[in-house]
């Protein structure tokens, strides 16, 4: 009975083995609905643009290219920078769109400004078994979620029981991961799209165009925080100028990633620049090694109170569009010193 | 006016990935467990935990928000399962009072005491607003203005069906039929089971309260059968549903602006997609059932192939065609009586079957076209009965006549209020709105964009729920803002009759509404290929071979047939349309 179990069991896995990976050669990737655009848009016309912005609704919403350029040309630097963020995206899922981004691209690039963010395990709620949650799932970013189950942790005084704890929320959301490789290397949905294609023809979807063609998305509007949200916020906040946050490297993996960016804008031949968002947190990460590499850390309220007054924030993790604005002329401003310092 | 600030939870779908975990977690402790008690025990549990993740959303959000005390974060209609018990116990105590009542008299006020509970919740959940909404339209016409306020009432999910089930058991228990169920367990897991319990098949006591009673095992069970049966629902579901869909909500959003071509390839694809999705959830809910070895009803057999209308209900939605010809019609009195009194319960039963699904006008008219049809086959098979060179006429004309009235009748079924955002009808005039319980929901992405509240954080940490929008009686629209602040004025742009009207302008006078057609002709050879498979299927061509390869060519088959299935499923879910009744 056992045996029997087994020997289907392995048919199965054989049957279905075989037919993923003719699926694999045979369609096209699952593509992003907002990203995928955004990459189509850039393969298309990648070449005008010098500089691009790489991370979570932190930057997508908050640097704001038209007002960079023009902060940067103000200080002698001419840009022209593409937003290649989206809401929700961390590590490792930025790695592989900087990968599908640059993987061909010769032309000149002048810097990436990427979130510095470790590794993320947990997939969004809203996200989950959607194509934005799929389409990241290659071999590659599983290998990295592989060994970030198990990374070294770089704190030195880590408590055996917490490095266990941290394995196991890690290796917990492994089968959910392990369901969006399967479904992105099977390409799920893929074959219907291109059925799709042929009966309804070109669907009215959100391309880049619509996200305007630098690619940032405008953050809501009419939100500034109110009731508790904001007496807590602005409780944190009295707490985050007296003690700003500690740096933490996190763990050997999430350096890693870091390491592997860096030594993409080596390959194009561009600056790297990480920036640590502002919002109020305990610790902030950062790179361990900052050698050829600008980081621009603004976790520190007492440093920068106008990014950290309520006026400009929509909520205790996101700017307002004024804060944005504020917060898009201090990054250029930043940068272009660094360059000035640093050729 | 009262509202929700929080949206009810999302249902757990057989097609889903997380539905594979959990049913591998109720299957191998089911066939784990020795005795039967301890799997009917076992089964119950999981199906109310089942049936209460419908309405619990997130365990983890909602224990700790129930027990701290912050109910307004809990999801609405979080206490619906406690209806499901509250069912189970009466019809439990109706069961025993009617069969140890010792007279007729008492016996008929236990059976009316449970139609009364069991009807009265049913059609306070699901009629309140209807029944509401029509009385003020009668005092406006008066001119007169009510002084009461409205509620707004949500609808637990399965509760049309499991209410249908309780009170099969009652009704076959007061006709004789069965006895009395006196062991609670056996009774409150045939209400509950949960493969059926949230969109059927509607299943008799009298049919499932037997299987209760004996140990199944495990080598009586098909597997391989249940395995196809499982993979077919799924395909059928979210292959070929999900992606009609896109035509039909497309077309159905704003029928203006589209041709008489669209119509029809709109409306054949609606035909399909209410197919596929309701019979591909009981395929899976069939096969779930039989993995756990019991036995549920057929609900479907091949009704687009039905040379008429009478049969079509032969083979459409069996379980409930069932229940209201044994419970309704002949308890009208069926074809005891006069031509016009069998006429008059047949419109009666298919009516009431109409208001079954849901409470708005144009599901009356649904009925009524079915119960209108049924008499006008009843007449035709009557005259023409002696007339054999009209039956040889009508062997090639039935079955396409019979799909094309049912194809009508779904217009109506389909057809929604369709409402627009006046204040941004600018940026996004193809943006239409249907109305929910919660909100306003897009048509096109099916996402609540203009909820009716929000809750929001008080100085002392408590949360209260905030109306976004009221109702301008005087003006006909509803002013507020969207969840972000932005203002909105909505506003009816038509309502389902007026969009059945355009819909059946272009199907039966080929009217073009615009010259925009929805689709391409591919479409049409992609539907000839299903219909194609489905033929053969109903032809039993395409069921047999598999259970004559070896058991291991099967598997990898099996495999295969996932991946296949997985590439040419549509990624994102739709509900099942039949959650919503």
């Amino acid at each position: 009975m056992k045996a029997v179990l087994c020997i289907n069991g392995a048919a199965f896995v054989a049957g279905f083995g075989f037919a993923v990976a003719a699926l694999s050669q045979a369609i096209e990737p699952v593509r992003a609905p907002q990203l995928g655009a955004k990459l189509d848009w850039l393969a298309e016309r990648g070449a005008e643009y010098d500089t691009f912005f790489i991370g979570s609704s932190r930057v997508h919403r908050q640097l704001i290219p038209d007002i960079f350029d023009a902060e940067m040309a103000a200080h002698g630097v001419r840009t022209n920078s593409f937003n290649l963020s989206g809401d929700g995206m961390r590590p490792p899922e930025d790695e592989f769109v900087m990968e599908r981004a640059f993987a061909t691209r010769t032309a000149r690039t002048r810097l990436l400004v990427v979130e510095c963010n470790s590794i993320e395990h947990m997939l969004d709620d809203e996200d989950a078994g959607t194509a934005r949650a799929v389409h990241w799932h290659d071999s590659a970013r599983m290998a990295v979620l592989w060994r970030h189950c198990w990374a070294r942790p770089l704190a030195a005084d880590m408590k055996a029981s917490r490095v266990a704890a941290r394995i196991w929320k890690r290796v917990r959301q492994l089968p959910e991961h392990f369901q969006h490789w399967v479904w992105n290397c099977g390409r799920v949905g893929q074959a219907s799209e291109w059925l799709s294609g042929l009966v309804v023809g070109e669907k009215p979807g959100e391309d880049a165009r619509e996200l305007g063609s630098d690619g940032y998305r405008v953050p809501k509007t009419g939100e500034l925080m109110s009731g508790k949200t904001l007496l807590n916020y602005e409780k944190a906040l009295a707490a985050a100028m007296k003690q700003p946050p500690a740096e933490d490297f996190e763990d050997s993996e999430s350096q890693a990633s870091l390491a592997r960016k860096k030594a993409m804008a080596d390959r194009l031949g561009a600056r790297m620049v990480f920036v640590s968002s502002p919002f109020l947190r305990p610790a902030v990460f950062a790179p361990a090694s900052r050698e050829g590499v600008v980081f621009l850390d603004y976790s520190a309220p007492a440093k920068f109170p106008e990014l950290y007054a309520p006026e400009h924030r929509r909520d205790p993790g996101h700017l307002n569009v004024k804060g944005s604005e504020i917060y898009t002329r201090l990054v250029a401003r930043q940068i272009a010193e660094a360059l000035k310092k640093q050729p | 006016m009262t509202f929700a600030a929080v949206e009810p939870a999302k249902p757990i779908l057989f097609v889903e990935f997380r539905f594979l975990w959990i049913f591998a977690l109720i299957f191998g402790v089911n066939w784990m467990l020795r005795s039967n008690t301890a799997r009917k025990v076992w089964l119950l549990v999981c199906s109310h935990v089942f049936y209460g993740c419908f309405f619990i959303g997130n365990p983890m959000e909602f224990f700790p928000n129930l027990f701290s005390g912050n109910w307004s974060e809990l999801p609405t209609g979080w206490w619906f399962p406690s209806l499901l018990w509250f069912s189970t116990v009466m019809d439990y105590y109706v069961g025993v009072g009617i069969e140890d009542a010792k007279d007729d008299r008492r016996r008929k006020l236990w059976v009316f005491g449970s139609l009364a509970v069991n009807l009265g919740v049913l059609g306070f959940f699901k009629y309140y607003g209807f029944f509401d909404q029509n009385v003020r339209a009668v005092f406006a016409w008066l001119g007169l203005t009510p002084s009461w306020k409205p509620l707004e009432v949500f609808l637990p999910y399965g509760i049309s069906f499991y209410t249908f089930q309780s009170l099969s058991y009652s009704l076959e228990v007061y006709r004789k039929k069965l006895p009395a169920e006196r062991n609670f367990l056996n009774l409150a897991f045939f209400i509950a089971f949960f493969p059926q319990v949230v969109a059927g098949p509607i299943v008799r006591a009298m049919t499932f309260l037997p299987q209760t009673l004996k140990k199944v095992e495990w080598s009586s069970i098909d597997v391989r059968g249940c395995l196809v049966l499982f993979l077919i629902g799924f395909v059928k579901k979210a292959c070929v549903g999900d992606r009609l869909a896109e035509v039909s909500d497309l077309y159905f959003a704003a029928p203006e602006n589209y041709s008489a071509y669209s119509a029809w390839a709109a409306s054949m694809c609606y035909a399909g997609q209410i197919y596929c999705d309701f019979s591909g959830y009981s395929d899976m809910a069939i096969a779930v059932a039989r993995l756990l070895g019991y036995e549920l009803c057929q609900n479907f057999a091949f009704p687009y192939f039905s040379a008429s209308i009478t049969e079509f209900w032969r083979r459409w939605h069996m379980s409930l065609s069932s229940w209201l010809r044994d419970y309704l019609y002949i308890s009208l009195g069926g074809n005891r009586g006069s031509k016009l009194f069998t006429y008059r319960n047949l419109m009666l039963t298919m009516v009431l079957g109409g208001l079954w699904h849901g409470a708005s006008w144009t599901f009356v008219v649904w009925g009524a076209m079915h119960g209108f049809a049924l008499i006008v086959h009843r007449e035709w098979s009557r005259v023409t009965a002696a007339a054999a060179g009209i039956a040889k006429v009508m062997k090639f004309i039935a079955v396409p006549l019979t799909f094309f009235w049912v194809m009508l009748t779904w217009v109506p079924f389909r057809a929604n209020d369709i409402y627009i955002d006046r204040d941004n009808a600018a940026d996004n005039a193809a943006k239409r709105l249907v109305r929910t319980s919660a909100g306003f929901q897009d048509l096109q992405e099916h996402k609540l964009v203009y909820p009716f509240a929000k809750s929001v954080e008080k100085k002392d940490g408590q949360t209260e729920s905030v109306a976004l929008l009221s109702h301008d009686a005087k003006a006909g629209v509803w002013k507020g803002t969207d969840a972000d602040g932005k203002p909105a004025t909505i506003r009816l742009h038509q309502t389902g009759f007026e969009l059945t009207a355009k819909v059946w302008q272009s199907l039966v006078l080929f009217k073009d509404h615009a010259k925009k057609n929805v689709c391409g002709n591919a479409k049409w050879v992609l539907l000839g290929a299903l219909v194609l498979v489905h033929w053969l299927n109903s032809r039993s061509y395409l069921s047999k071979w598999w259970r004559a390869i070896p058991e291991w060519l099967f598997s990898m088959l099996l495999g295969a047939g996932w991946a296949l299935a997985l590439a040419f499923k549509v990624v994102a879910y739709k509900q099942f349309i039949y959650f919503q009744f």
